[in-house]
């Protein structure tokens, strides 16, 4: 499978190291596990680390992306606008409120999925590369064509999953799906709770791993924070205090080829996150 | 707390952890390799039926699965020997893993005993 704009590493943009932005589709399978907060808050993430980056969002007809990031206000062109020529590429994104790195191409709430085709996604994200660092594509629930769309053009997947038996199962059928059209994916495990983990009543991060025998990017535990941030329409990245934006912020670094070690913070002791807080051991 | 010391004394079995994994074991096997359930045990019925042939094994240990490393996915058929059938009268009660790896996309094949997935 031959994927589109293959990183070119060359110094003809004077911002960034490569030449082209790359594309990472978040994905999952099934619905209801994280897709969209994620993309919304690994978006925000990379922002903060000056990395110019777009969020897509491609699930057309169930658009959210956009009230996650509290831009609905602000939706005047979409994803099948650029598609079929309607307006011009940079007519149709809207820069967040909170970062001027951050941007997003919305989808169309009126349209169906299968308006627009696999080649014409990929036309579209093609236009924004030369752009962007990174270009992060939040697919809809599903392994239809809404869900290849999504695919189509991604350099690289991050797959959502929860540590619950359903989200797994869709997550190994995703990464099968995939790993046929070339696309190497790691895996981000969220919605974890530490303490039924130790109770044996849910999977570990290390069961899960077993399970899928994917890289596995980072841990996200259950965190209330992740909510009021949708409630307020701002990424939970912004938030100092909470674990689950700090380990969007960790998986933003590691995604920029920074290596920090994948220890979810639930799983330490006080001393070892007072000491990873100042910045002391790993 | 008590939860814990429960875990302590009785062990994990009764975690429903425990019971989601062994669950999730079977149900991804049958669906990485598109097999139906009846397929699925006439296969492992089979299977049983020629190792047998030449060997004396642990059917308790007996297990299929299937392991993904990137694009290639390989199906793992984990079979304990306890002894083989001809030295069956020497009573050395050997309890050997042998993996049989037979490749499900055939680009590469692969050999050794490899981690399955997770069994109960």
């Amino acid at each position: 499978m031959t994927l589109n704009g293959s990183i070119t590493k060359s110094s003809s943009r004077p911002s960034g190291k490569k030449a082209m932005g790359q594309v990472l589709v978040v994905t999952s399978g099934k619905g209801g596990v994280g897709k969209t907060t994620t993309t919304a808050s690994l978006g925000a993430a990379l922002a903060l680390k000056g990395k110019k980056t777009l969020v897509v969002d491609a699930d057309i007809g169930l658009r959210n992306l956009d009230v996650i990031l509290g831009l609905e206000n602000r939706i005047v062109f979409n994803l099948v606008d650029v598609a079929k020529g309607a307006c011009k590429p940079s007519q149709a994104v809207i820069k967040s409120k909170k970062s001027n790195n951050l941007f997003l191409l919305p989808a169309s709430q009126t349209d169906d999925k299968d308006v627009v085709s696999e080649d014409e996604v990929r036309e579209v994200l093609e236009k924004y590369k030369a752009e962007f660092d990174y270009i992060l594509v939040d697919s809809p629930a599903g392994i239809e064509q809404g869900f290849k769309n999504a695919c189509a053009g991604a350099d690289r997947a991050l797959i959502v999953t929860t540590p619950e038996v359903s989200a797994i199962r869709d997550a190994d059928r995703v990464i099968g799906l995939l790993s046929a059209r070339g696309i190497e994916a790691s895996m981000i495990l969220n919605r974890v709770d530490f303490g039924m983990v130790k109770r044996g009543d849910m999977l570990s991060v290390e069961d899960v791993q077993d399970i899928l025998g994917i890289d596995l990017i980072g841990v996200i535990e259950r965190d209330e924070s992740i909510i009021v941030a949708a409630n307020c329409g701002e990424p939970v990245v912004y938030n100092n205090k909470s674990k689950a934006g700090m380990a969007f912020t960790d998986i933003a670094s590691r995604i920029c080829g920074e290596q920090i070690p994948v220890q979810p913070l639930g799983g330490m002791g006080l001393w070892e996150r007072l000491g990873r807080r100042l910045g002391v051991g790993a | 707390m008590f939860a814990s010391i429960k875990e302590k004394i009785f062990g994990v079995k009764n975690s429903s952890k425990a019971l989601a994994k062994n669950r999730l074991h079977f149900v991804l096997v049958q669906d990485r390799a598109g097999l139906t359930n009846e397929e699925m045990s006439s296969f492992r019925a089979e299977m049983l039926k020629v190792i047998e042939k030449f060997f004396v094994i642990d059917k308790k240990g007996f297990d299929i699965s299937y392991e993904r490393m990137g694009d290639m996915t390989t199906l793992l058929i984990n079979s304990p020997i306890l002894v083989k059938k001809q030295s069956i009268g020497d009573a050395q009660l050997n309890s050997n893993k042998v993996a049989v790896n037979a490749n499900q996309t055939g680009k590469k094949s692969k050999t050794g005993a490899e981690r399955p997935l997770p069994a109960s």
